[in-house]
């Protein structure tokens, strides 16, 4: 079931989940601050799965800037069994960062595409920029429990 | 430029013929195309692929072989699929174009694909 931070995000995740049959979908701020969630059944794996696409992102981001003079824009994985879409995708509250688990089967082009109906539907979305939060600590545990239903930490 | 782009052009020239698209049909991310401005080139790509395998699975499941070709009409036009498990070429055509000119065209070109 997928459930969400930002109330905003949750009509075009769903649509986007629903067109491309994704296992898992995560959506964050590049600090790792987790807006929605699906498929990943515990706060340790979300918490987790946020750190690891926001240091992969921020080191993708670097090495295109070495290579290519510019951020990298997305990342893809092939593994064995799934394989992994990382992508930023900005909207109306600031940068952000879709990361879709897929099976081996999957369609990396179709699921591109959808991430590209996707980034026009979250652009419009959001009243105003996000400041950085004061406390990041915080701000990640809020995060967690309102996905996740209970007191933050 | 792919050394596909001369058959995908050759494609693209035949009466009625939009758009030619040469797509891998695994991932569906497009290999190489010939197409005009405005057209979703990678939207179209992964779509063609996903038919095509979809058809695939389909016609193999109901003990009929490969499919051969996909075709679908729409509105404001059509589109035509060829392929294997490694590549798919697609064609967008006019909607009043010639269906077995352009059937013809495509295969044509699939055959004439340097592999």
């Amino acid at each position: 079931m997928m459930r969400v931070v930002e109330a905003w995000a949750g009509a075009p995740l769903r649509q986007f989940r629903e067109a491309t049959h994704v296992e898992a979908l995560l959506l964050l701020r590049p600090d790792g601050q987790v807006l929605a969630q699906d498929g990943l059944g515990r706060p340790s794996a979300v918490m987790s799965a946020c750190a690891l696409a926001a240091a992969i992102h921020a080191a993708a981001g670097a090495l295109g800037r070495s290579v290519d003079g510019q951020p990298f824009r997305e990342v893809h994985y092939a593994g064995a069994r799934r394989q992994f879409y990382l992508t930023a995708l900005p909207s109306g509250t600031g940068p952000l960062l879709l990361l879709a688990v897929f099976g081996a089967d999957g369609s990396l082009g179709l699921l591109r595409a959808y991430a590209d109906e996707l980034r026009v539907a979250l652009a419009q979305g959001g009243a105003t920029p996000a400041a950085p939060p004061a406390d990041l600590e915080q701000a990640l545990d809020r995060s967690l429990a309102t996905l996740f239903g209970g007191a933050p930490r | 430029m792919t050394p596909f782009r001369p058959v995908l052009t050759g494609l693209a020239r035949t009466r009625g013929v939009r758009a030619a698209l040469l797509v891998d049909a695994r991932d569906g991310v497009l290999v190489d195309a010939v197409l005009p401005t405005g057209l979703r080139a990678d939207a179209v790509a992964a779509l063609a692929a996903s038919v095509f395998g979809k058809a695939g699975r389909s016609v193999s499941a109901a003990g009929d072989g490969h499919v051969t070709l996909v075709e679908i009409e729409a509105e404001a036009g059509r589109l035509v699929v060829v392929g294997d498990v490694v590549l798919v070429l697609a064609a967008v055509a006019d909607p009043r174009s010639s269906v077995a000119l352009t059937r013809l065209a495509l295969r044509q070109a699939w055959e004439a694909l340097p592999r």
